[in-house]
């Protein structure tokens, strides 16, 4: 870099990270801090899945996606700059309700779209005063603008946001289905950056043009400081190399409005929060060879299933890291201890055996009643005593570990895939102790036509030998969670046991290429689970990010899952799932 | 266990009928058929069931199982007095006897074998073998047998079989309309309307909520108890939060999100 360009990049910086001066950072409420207060509220004023993400500017609502500022501090106190945040809420519950939006195919321009917001907004007041009274006090406080530095009042545009290009609810998808080229390129390249993008409101995917691109010629934008493109209509190379922390600035300039998907390897992540809207092309058909079982997909926009819609390959899981498995017993030797006393003496409590002829103990109730019999003059029989003989356990166990990309993210300075690794290896070792019959697999899928299902211990495998695969596992594609299931549930079926349970070990995200998101993926998860069900298999989710709880609730139901936050706590709730069982075993 | 043995009600108690169940229970009492209660805690099942016994004009046992109720407990057992031994019995052979309702509250609770016990009760037998004095008792024609159990919060760990299901007419309770929800608390407690009305919609925001993790929501119960403390001069939103947050979860986020939504509707 010519030292020109350095000076010049160093001013910017300074421009642009000016200090914020104290009284500022004292009265400003910022969204991800009450995000999930928000969030709650939000849900149960309108008993939808609602999910809120930070605005460009004010915001509005499209579906259940509620936007907001990302900071504000118009105000001189914070608790009315959080009530602001309460009015936007209310106020959007309203506009929701009401469907005051922009349903139209054509583009709305922004001036427009906060016209038409302003011009509806009495017809929202007044429903809101009406449902809410205690609206009305915080309106009207916010409108007096007595506690600001400001000599105008707010920005009508501040409390009524603005209308989006929204569908109307329960739309049904276009089944367009494009040639998109995903290849089955197993790259060992992983993403080393991440960093958090600007908010986005509205995505727009565009299809990669080859041709244009390989006809591509360099351009640049002088106006940024450093070069990441918006796209301009011309198509570049992606030739991908990790130097996203040195374009941080550029990208903070950038708008996400258009994006496409490409398959090569990730080496960079930016992450985008908000991709609800992201029309991704469904993949088409494609021949493969290996072996492959077909699996229906829950079409919930149709209520049928897609028969014979997913590929779902089985195969063993080849790599080994014996290295992790000696570290991980090593590390928790203790826990180890601690998880063997507390199984010890669960399994003595519920394999007491009554009505025994010799035992540890004597059956109070039995002794009375042979003293009765013997006193009656009747045969008494010898069975008073209590035993605590081990009985064979008749539970299978199928823990299912989502291997996908998302599992390399950290969650309380725990990275997720090494959580999930190390809870399986305990979770194996205990169970192999007590002779528990039990599975190991793991699932990540590239589309339909490829969702890959790894099996790390089968249930008929010894665990000596499948225990060092567990190291080796790398996180991988995405969460298409509905096939696993449906796949375990196969391989649960065949077992004899009565009580059968799948353990889903999960960000608990449902998510893929080809628009296998959102309500779409919840629903096909939701539908395998009553699949399930119906085969007498139960099931549970453990999770290791706290953000999972706005999902796992929405398809495994309440007491069905559980966050943690590393393999000890994820172990004890394990303990306490089984524990739970067996009493009723 | 809990057996309340002198629970012949003159006065009958408070119940507000939201469908048939009344009709429902009066038939299967004629019939002599078994009747289950299914539904979520706190939506008036053993309320209905005290109601229905007063109606009839029955005597009414209530054992509320749990994880260690056995067959003993429900049917009776030997004590030994100095050098006797007496035989006492248990709540259903007293039922049996009398012409009492039997109402096993969470019968998915108990062992196994209390389920077996109560099998030949609820069949055209109508019969129940003592092991222990060698002897068989027929019903008396007025017994009849109720059961509760909260088909949610115990699913996978802890369920009914078919095979029992099968036995019993079953009534599904839920929480009320808020129109009904509004005249309980009402009637219950002296509340005015207006604030009953507030805390119906109060319970029907947080029951939209699933994701919190609560193993059960806002009952009718907890309800009638904010209303009770509102009616005695408690300021609305601390009885609210005393009553309806606090006892639901203990986690701090969602105190502070159930606050700020009870704090907008009262």
């Amino acid at each position: 870099m010519a030292l020109d360009e350095y000076i010049f990049g160093k001013l910017v910086n300074y421009f642009k990270n000016k200090p914020v001066n104290a009284a500022l950072l004292e009265r400003r409420v910022l969204l991800k801090e009450i995000k999930p207060r928000l969030i709650i509220l939000a849900r149960a004023l309108t008993g939808k899945a609602i999910d809120i993400f930070p605005a460009v500017k004010e915001g509005g609502f499209k579906g259940n996606s509620f936007f907001l500022p990302e900071s504000f501090s118009f105000f001189n106190s914070k608790n009315l700059n959080f009530n602001y945040y309460i009015f936007r809420v209310l106020f959007l519950t309203v506009q929701q309700k009401k469907q005051f939006n922009w349903y139209q195919s054509t583009m709305l321009p922004d001036e427009n779209a906060r016209k038409l917001a302003q011009q509806n907004a009495p017809l929202i007041l007044e429903c809101l005063f009406q449902e809410y009274p205690v609206a009305q006090k915080i309106y009207e406080d916010l409108l007096l603008n007595t506690d600001t530095e400001s000599t105008e009042p707010i920005e009508k545009a501040w409390l009524y946001g603005n209308w989006m290009a929204d569908k109307k609810e329960n739309y049904e998808t276009p089944d367009i289905i494009t040639i998109e080229k995903i290849t089955d390129n197993k790259s060992t390249t992983l993403p080393k950056t991440t960093i958090q993008s600007k908010p986005v409101e509205e995505i727009i995917n565009l299809i990669v043009d080859i041709k244009q691109q390989e006809d591509y010629v360099m351009t640049h934008n002088f106006e940024k400081v450093d070069t990441a493109d918006e796209f301009n209509g011309t198509w570049r190379d992606f030739d991908g190399e990790d130097e996203l922390e040195d374009h941080n600035d550029a990208l903070n300039e950038l708008n996400l409005k258009y994006t496409i998907r490409v398959d090569d390897a990730t080496h960079s992540v930016y992450q985008a929060e908000f991709t609800d809207n992201a029309m991704v092309a469904e993949s088409s058909d494609s021949k493969t060879k290996g072996n492959f079982i077909f699996y229906d997909e829950w079409n919930f926009y149709k209520k049928t299933y897609k028969e014979k819609y997913i590929r779902l390959y089985p195969c063993e899981y080849p790599f080994a890291d014996s290295d992790f498995y000696q570290v991980t017993i090593n590390n928790n030797n203790a826990v180890l201890t601690r998880l063997r006393k507390m199984l010890t003496s669960l399994n003595n409590k519920w394999e007491q055996q009554h009505l025994q002829a010799q035992g540890g103990e004597i059956d109070i109730d039995m002794a009375v009643t042979r003293y009765v019999d013997i006193l009656s003059g009747h045969t008494a029989s010898d069975n008073v005593y209590i035993s605590d003989r081990k009985l064979k356990k008749d539970l299978s166990f199928l823990l299912l570990i989502d291997m996908s990309l998302s599992s390399d993210s950290y969650a309380s300075g725990n990275r997720v895939i090494d959580t999930a690794k190390q809870t399986a290896i305990l979770f194996g070792e205990i169970l192999n102790e007590y002779h528990i019959d039990f599975a190991i697999q793991g699932f990540y899928s590239k589309t339909r036509n490829y969702s890959y299902y790894l099996s790390l211990k089968d249930f008929d495998k010894s665990w000596h030998t499948s225990k060092h695969k567990i190291g080796a596992l790398q996180p991988e594609g995405y969460t298409r969670i509905g096939p696993a299931l449906r796949h375990s549930g196969t391989l649960l079926d065949k077992r004899p046991a009565k009580n059968k349970w799948v353990i889903l070990l999960s960000d608990g995200k449902p998510n893929d290429f080809d628009r296998y998101e959102g309500r779409y993926g919840v629903e096909d998860v939701k539908q395998s689970l009553r699949e399930l069900n119906q085969q007498n298999i139960h099931s549970y989710a453990l999770a290791i990010e706290s953000s999972a709880k706005y999902y796992l609730c929405q398809m495994f139901g309440q007491n069905h899952y559980q966050i943690v936050s590393s393999p000890v706590e994820l172990l004890q709730s394990f303990i306490k799932l089984y524990e739970k069982i067996s009493h009723h075993n | 266990m809990k057996i309340n043995d002198n629970s012949i009600i003159t006065a009958h108690p408070y119940y507000r009928i939201s469908a048939k169940e009344e009709d429902v229970f009066t038939h299967a009492f004629k019939n002599k058929i078994p009747v289950l209660l299914k539904g979520p805690t706190g939506t008036g099942k053993s309320r209905f069931v005290e109601y229905m016994a007063s109606i009839l004009n029955k005597e009414l046992i209530t054992v509320s199982c749990h994880e260690e109720t056995s067959s003993t407990d429900l049917i009776g057992r030997f004590i030994i007095k100095g050098t006797e031994t007496i035989w006492l019995d248990g709540p259903l052979v007293t039922a049996v006897k009398t012409g009492a309702i039997l109402y096993l509250d969470e019968v998915a609770e108990a062992r196994p074998d209390v389920i077996v016990a109560i099998h030949p009760l609820t069949d055209h037998r109508r019969e129940l073998y003592i092991d222990k004095l060698g002897q068989t008792l027929k019903a008396h024609t007025d017994f009849m047998l109720v059961a509760s159990f909260n088909p949610g919060y115990q699913r996978g760990y802890k369920e009914l079989k078919p095979s029992t299901r099968q036995r019993f007419a079953a009534i599904s309770f839920n929480y009320p309309i808020p129109a009904i929800e509004t005249e309980i608390l009402i009637n219950e407690t002296g509340v005015d309307e207006d604030s009953a009305k507030k805390l119906v919609k109060i319970a029907e925001k947080i029951r939209n909520l699933k994701e919190l993790g609560l193993t059960e929501t806002v009952s009718t119960r907890l309800l009638v108890d904010a209303a009770k403390l509102i009616h005695t001069g408690l300021p609305k939103r601390l009885s609210v939060r005393t009553a309806i947050i606090e006892p639901l979860t203990d986690e701090e986020d969602i105190i502070t999100a159930l606050t700020d939504l009870a704090n907008l509707l009262i």
